[in-house]
């Protein structure tokens, strides 16, 4: 057997390079006889003998170098593969001229063995903010806040998980330092007794029984205080109440945190409110508040407490109006913090000491080393997600030993910087992987099996693995139980971070938050009603239909997924997911509260699908108007992954083609029917304007109208490719049907993009192929082409170092 | 060292309590002992800004009529009348590693990474290969004069979704600073964080001890991260090799900053609150971070930096000022007149952000009692000239501030098709970068500057 091998390998070598220049004619001579017959006779009118039009020529191949091109032939079999080219104008090739081409492409042009698809090359990725935060949580505990503080992540093919993208320039570098320094002082407790505390949220302040109205209740105002805290208006009187329980008698020291807060509000408003704070019926502290900005007070009060219960208030009351309320003053109550007993014999272990320190510290200094030792190997372990060389852990000892040994130090506060250089180190901020030793008859190596747990829970949770999947990594057996864990994963809450994430950036879900909305103009476009009225009407892009659209989006990506039903669905559905903001902003009736529901609609609903979502139709708006151009190439880029090209630099000008006082009538069908009179416009918008004109029956919040600046609307059309539709519901079914494999395609695409954090390449076209026969043959569901993309040869294996 | 540190602790507690802002003026001799001379004929320093203004400008309302000294300022710049003496206006200027030469679209991602850079950049939506910017090659030769090498500011912290400008990757939107062709500056948008990054976390009074404090945990943990980084490094290679790379220079960076604080010892502590949150109105966010910019230079933090108050291709809505169509969907206007006042509209309250910011750098008084704008070189300007277009010659450019007198203002010149890049050629010259001698496609050093 072995002899065997080395013989194979042997003639190989032996034959490897005199055979360079036989593959050339070898090559020429196979494009000659199968391939060329085939352009001449379905592409040469454009692109060859002479003709390139698109800058596509498919003749006059000079080198050998040339007549592989990667960047050219994927064009074509991108083209050929979906029925692009020739256009829907010209015959169509015969599948067996499509078969004898796109095969001719890959095996010999590019010379791909599909027993040995090359895994590409993944450049060494940095965790980006998002999944930074979730390895800081999972790992600590401690929620630190990513997306303020560390700059954006830049993205390429759409997914801000790319390597080559993902840079570190050295304020970032700065900002991991700091950041690592941040959450261990908050995770890790470095004392191992401390005084007592109970944190009452302001929301644990309840009003008492009697006339109090609470901030929630007042009518018209909408509760903004972040979780936990609890607003009081200046303008009504409040008494709120908590209770605690004090363990033993002593002392005890009561702080409290309060911060004046308002509404933004053109004019300032100059009342003022008296505020107390009521300890057993006892006032401690008061102080009077008017308009302040960005200040937080905290006041301290020490009490002598018998055991037992404790009634802490807070009491407002409103001082003589001193101008027009405009009920933009509020008080914010944080928290109060009760601690004690203060004195040092009632002091107790920090609650969350147990989980980083096991057990007591030893008093032997090599006991002591020896628990520095283990402490610190798990704790690098979990956060490189890896096993850890002995003179890491040599090092992060003797940082945690030099620590100990500063002033005002401990064995604890050792440790936790010895954590915060874990931290900082490359080896946390990058996802190193290991591969596993090149086997007889492999020509990739597999990645080692921890490098494979990091691989599938940043994939489905954007975070490090858990417990379960070191375990089995540990035990050699991921590999073998890929499908059990899959399954498990998905089925994870965590899983949640996949569909924020990959679904988020797909569909542009995420977009929504920050999307600029005029929502005037876009309701005066709509109407023909007088401004007048139409400023008392206009319905807005509220934070709540916001946060109700993005919801909407994912829930239903969700719902697919979890259900494993056809991805198909985004396109077409007879269902979506609405609370009653969101089914009033769509005109579903029937919804009421603010939870988002499945919601089955009417069979003549226009609804159902990612196209006629808030989230889309608003993204792909400008702020005063829709854009069918925005939004065909949303479609092309995202639903049929075939983006068009650029637009040209120089555009004509609208006053060449139209008089000016004719344009302003111009419904926006109108003006954009004018780019069929130019043949250098007709070649791309003739793609993407029936797109984005199907949907013009959606204002730019996502609204249902029937008018663009008093012109009916006409959302009929035709594709490029042949198909027609006459209004938005038929234009789905034509998506989901007969474009059906250019959808599968391209979520093929979209998904190993992501799950491997690189863009796609030439190489990649026998795994996608062979990803989009498993999404076919599953009839669109989601579950069987995730577990393929696992198993697949670029999830599973890469170059080894230093392969070409 | 931590002896040395110690030290250093004590004598910064005394000054940090006597310093309020404006301080400048009050720094004691020996932190100013520590700089070297810098190229202003008093010897104060020479400070570079470079502020980012997105999708170009309406052509017929920016430029002047008139010649070289009698002018009359156009509607966009009257916002700069009062400061006129203070200004060149730059005409004839070009980027032409902007154009789409063989790349096609994308003028937006080119307009935006090419300004600073002059060079052609690698249309890959993945593969970053832009140039070091002028401010980067300033910052290298003289960041190790000041506690930061260079300041890189901007107003945006989020990133659209999906595919950025026509198969570029969205790093070459969202940057106009670079450190090196792969490594791009990402700015810092954060009020706050920017201000705690200058002066230290805490209030007034705490900010000396915390930032001592900071340095010394960064420390703590610098042998650990580095030993490290060479061990992982002996196992990568290729584009992996250059990922760590990053992470090493910005290691090297944060030593060099370790090094600096003992040798200036920590900032000067403002006498101001730190700045908490982002503003409501997007144009107090963007005079807000302006502020930042004029402490940083007035505190001598910094004498480099570069600030975009929005990118290429932005399509803010700018309603306060009834424009509430996006920028970049209006600056297609195709000619028609009224959008085109509403561009210019827009292009004039982006100059009203930077007179604002002018007039206070003009009330500022440097050590040498001239004001700080007079020592001072502030290049307003965008990548694409024409939005509507996107041609990306004669860009509209400002140049703020006479350089220490080194710079002839209160003109308009006309420079008649030159590249963008020998402006920086002079301007870091100028700055004390002799030795530079080819940047970008500069054909060689401006001359009536």
């Amino acid at each position: 057997m072995v002899r065997h091998i080395f013989h194979v390998a042997l003639v190989a070598t032996v034959l490897g390079h005199p055979r360079a220049a036989v593959a050339d004619n070898g090559l020429r001579t196979t494009f000659q006889q199968s391939v060329e017959p085939i352009l001449v006779k379905r592409c040469y009118d454009c692109h060859g003998e002479g003709s390139n039009r698109g800058e596509v020529a498919l003749d006059g191949f000079g080198t050998e170098t040339s007549l592989r091109d990667p960047q050219l032939w994927l064009r074509v079999l991108k083209a050929v593969r979906l029925g692009m080219m020739p256009p829907a104008s010209e015959e169509r090739m015969t599948s067996a001229e499509t078969e004898a081409l796109i095969g001719w492409i890959k095996r010999q042009a590019w010379s791909l063995d599909p027993q040995h698809p090359d895994p590409g090359q993944v450049t060494l990725r940095r965790l980006n903010r998002v999944e930074y935060r979730n390895t800081i949580r999972d790992l600590l505990g401690v929620d630190f806040d990513t997306k303020n503080e560390f700059p954006a992540d830049d993205s390429g093919h759409g997914f801000d998980n790319i390597g080559d993208v993902l840079t570190l320039s050295p304020m970032l570098l700065e900002k991991y330092l700091d950041a690592a320094q941040a959450v261990v002082t908050r995770a890790v407790p470095t004392r191992n007794r401390q005084i007592g505390e109970t944190v009452i949220q302001g929301q644990g302040f309840r009003p008492s029984a009697s006339k109090i109205i609470a901030a929630t209740a007042t009518k018209g105002v909408v509760s903004t205080a972040p979780p936990g805290t609890q607003d009081l208006p200046y303008y009504t009187a409040a008494k709120v109440t908590a209770r605690h329980h004090a363990r033993k008698a002593g002392r005890y020291q009561l702080v409290g945190e309060v911060r004046p807060v308002e509404r933004f509000a053109d004019e300032p408003d100059s009342n003022r409110c008296r505020v107390r704070f009521v300890v057993d019926n006892r006032v401690v502290w008061e102080r009077e508040f008017a308009r302040e900005i960005d200040q937080t007070y905290t006041f301290t009060a020490e009490q002598s407490w018998a055991a037992g219960p404790h009634k802490l208030a807070f009491e407002l009351e409103p001082l003589a109006p001193a101008s027009e309320q405009r009920r933009v003053l509020r008080l914010r109550l944080n928290a109060v913090t009760v601690r004690g007993p203060l004195d040092e014999t009632d002091w107790v272990q920090p609650p969350q000491y147990a989980r980083f320190f096991p057990r007591s510290v030893p008093a032997n200094p090599q006991a002591k080393e020896a628990y520095a030792r283990q402490l610190l190997r798990k704790f690098a372990t979990r956060a490189f997600r890896q096993p850890v060389a002995p003179e890491t852990v040599d090092d992060l000892v003797k940082l945690a030993t030099f620590t100990a040994l500063t002033p005002n130090a401990n064995f604890e506060s050792g440790i936790a910087q010895a954590m915060v250089a874990v931290l900082a180190s490359p080896r946390f901020v990058f996802r190193d992987e290991a591969s596993l030793p090149l086997l007889p008859g492999q020509r990739y190596p597999l990645i080692d099996e921890y490098a494979l747990a990091s691989r599938l829970s940043y994939f489905l949770w954007s975070s490090m693995p858990d417990d379960e999947l070191f375990r089995l990594a540990k035990r050699n057996r991921l590999r073998r139980q890929l499908k059990q864990q899959f399954k498990r994963m998905l089925a994870d809450p965590r899983a949640d971070e996949f569909v924020r994430n990959f679904a988020g950036q797909w569909l542009l879900a995420r977009d929504i938050t920050d999307v600029d909305i005029d929502a005037k103009a876009i309701y005066l476009r709509d109407h023909s009603d007088s401004e007048a009225q139409a400023r008392a009407a206009t319905p807005q892009l509220t934070t709540g239909l916001r946060k109700a659209m993005q919801a909407e989006t994912e829930m239903s990506f969700a719902h697919l997924l979890k259900q494993n039903r056809s991805l198909l669905e985004l396109i077409d559905s007879n269902h979506t997911f609405v609370n009653e903001e969101l089914a009033n902003h769509y005109g579903i009736p029937g919804v009421q509260g603010p939870h988002l529901r499945k919601v089955t609609l009417p069979a003549n609903s226009p609804r159902g699908g990612v196209l006629t979502q808030g989230t889309v139709l608003a993204v792909t708006s400008n702020p005063t108007r829709t854009s069918p151009v925005k939004r065909g190439v949303f479609i092309l880029n995202a639903i049929l992954g075939t983006p068009p090209a650029p637009p040209p630099p120089n555009i004509p000008s609208l006053d060449d083609v139209i008089s000016k006082e004719d344009q302003h009538k111009l419904s926006l069908r109108q003006a954009l029917d004018m780019h069929a009179n130019n043949a250098l416009c007709r070649s791309c918008h003739n793609r993407m304007d029936p797109l984005g004109l199907a949907l013009e029956n959606f204002n730019a919040m996502g609204a249902w109208r029937d008018t663009d600046i008093n012109v009916p609307i006409d959302p009929a059309g035709t594709l490029v490719t042949g198909e027609s539709f006459t209004n938005i519901s038929e234009l789905k079914r034509v998506l989901a049907h007969e474009r059906k494999r250019d959808f599968f395609y391209n979520v093929v695409e979209k998904l190993l993009t992501y799950a491997l954090g690189r863009g796609m390449q030439h190489t990649d076209v026998d795994t996608i192929d062979a990803l989009v026969a498993v999404l076919d043959k599953a009839q669109g569901r989601p579950q069987p082409l995730l577990a393929a993309i696992v198993a697949s040869a670029p999830f599973q294996s890469r170059r080894a170092k230093a392969q070409p | 060292m931590s002896l040395k540190l110690m030290h250093r602790r004590n004598f910064v507690r005394g000054l940090g309590a006597a310093l309020a802002l404006p301080g400048f003026a009050s720094r004691p001799a020996p932190a100013r002992a520590a700089l070297t001379a810098a190229p202003t004929p008093t010897g104060v320093p020479l400070r570079t800004a470079f502020i980012y203004f997105p999708n170009g400008a309406i052509p017929s309302r920016w430029w002047p009529e008139g010649d070289e000294t009698n002018f009359n300022l156009p509607p966009t710049l009257a916002p700069l009348e009062s400061l006129r003496s203070q200004i060149q206006i730059l005409q004839g200027l070009d980027q032409n590693n902007a154009t789409p030469g063989d790349d096609g679209g994308g003028d937006h991602a080119r307009g935006n990474s090419v300004f600073l850079t002059g060079v052609r950049i690698k249309k890959s939506a993945t593969q970053l290969r832009a140039g070091i910017s002028i401010d980067q090659v300033m910052a290298k030769q003289l960041g190790h004069l000041t506690r930061f090498p260079s300041l890189e500011l901007g107003c945006e912290n989020s990133r659209r979704s999906g595919e950025c400008d026509s198969g570029y990757s969205c790093a070459y939107q969202y940057n106009v600073s670079w450190q090196s062709s792969a490594t791009p500056m990402p700015a810092e948008s954060h009020p706050r964080l920017v201000f705690e990054r200058l002066f230290g976390t805490g209030a007034h009074g705490e900010r000396a001890a915390n930032s001592i404090q900071r340095m010394k945990e960064r420390r703590s943990v610098l042998d650990f991260v580095m030993n490290e980084t060479h061990r992982l490094r002996g196992k990568l290679d290729g584009s992996d090799k250059d990922k760590l790379d990053q992470y090493l220079t910005g290691v090297r960076d944060v030593e060099t900053r370790i090094e600096k604080s003992e040798r200036f010892g920590p900032n000067v502590d403002p006498m101001q609150p730190t700045p908490q949150s982002v503003p409501e109105s997007h144009g107090d966010y963007i005079d807000l971070m302006l502020d930042l910019l004029l402490l940083a230079f007035e505190t001598d933090s910094t004498r480099i930096a570069t600030f975009a108050m929005a990118y290429d291709g932005n399509n803010r809505s700018f309603a306060a000022i009834g424009t509430s169509e996006g920028h970049h969907d209006l600056s297609h206007h195709q000619n028609d007149p009224e959008r085109m006042q509403k561009v210019a509209t827009i292009d004039k309250w982006y100059v009203q952000r930077l007179a604002r910011f002018l007039d206070r750098m003009q009330s500022t008084k440097d050590v040498d009692g001239q004001s700080l704008l007079h020592n001072a070189r502030v290049l307003y300007g965008s990548g694409n000239a024409d939005g509507n277009r996107h041609t990306h010659s004669n860009l509209p450019l400002v140049l703020a501030g006479a350089g220490g007198g080194q710079l002839k203002t209160g003109r308009f010149v006309k420079h008649g098709g030159k590249p963008l890049s020998n402006l920086f050629l002079t301007l870091a010259h100028q700055a004390g970068v002799p030795q530079l001698n080819a940047f970008g496609d500069a054909t060689g050093p401006l001359t009536n500057v």
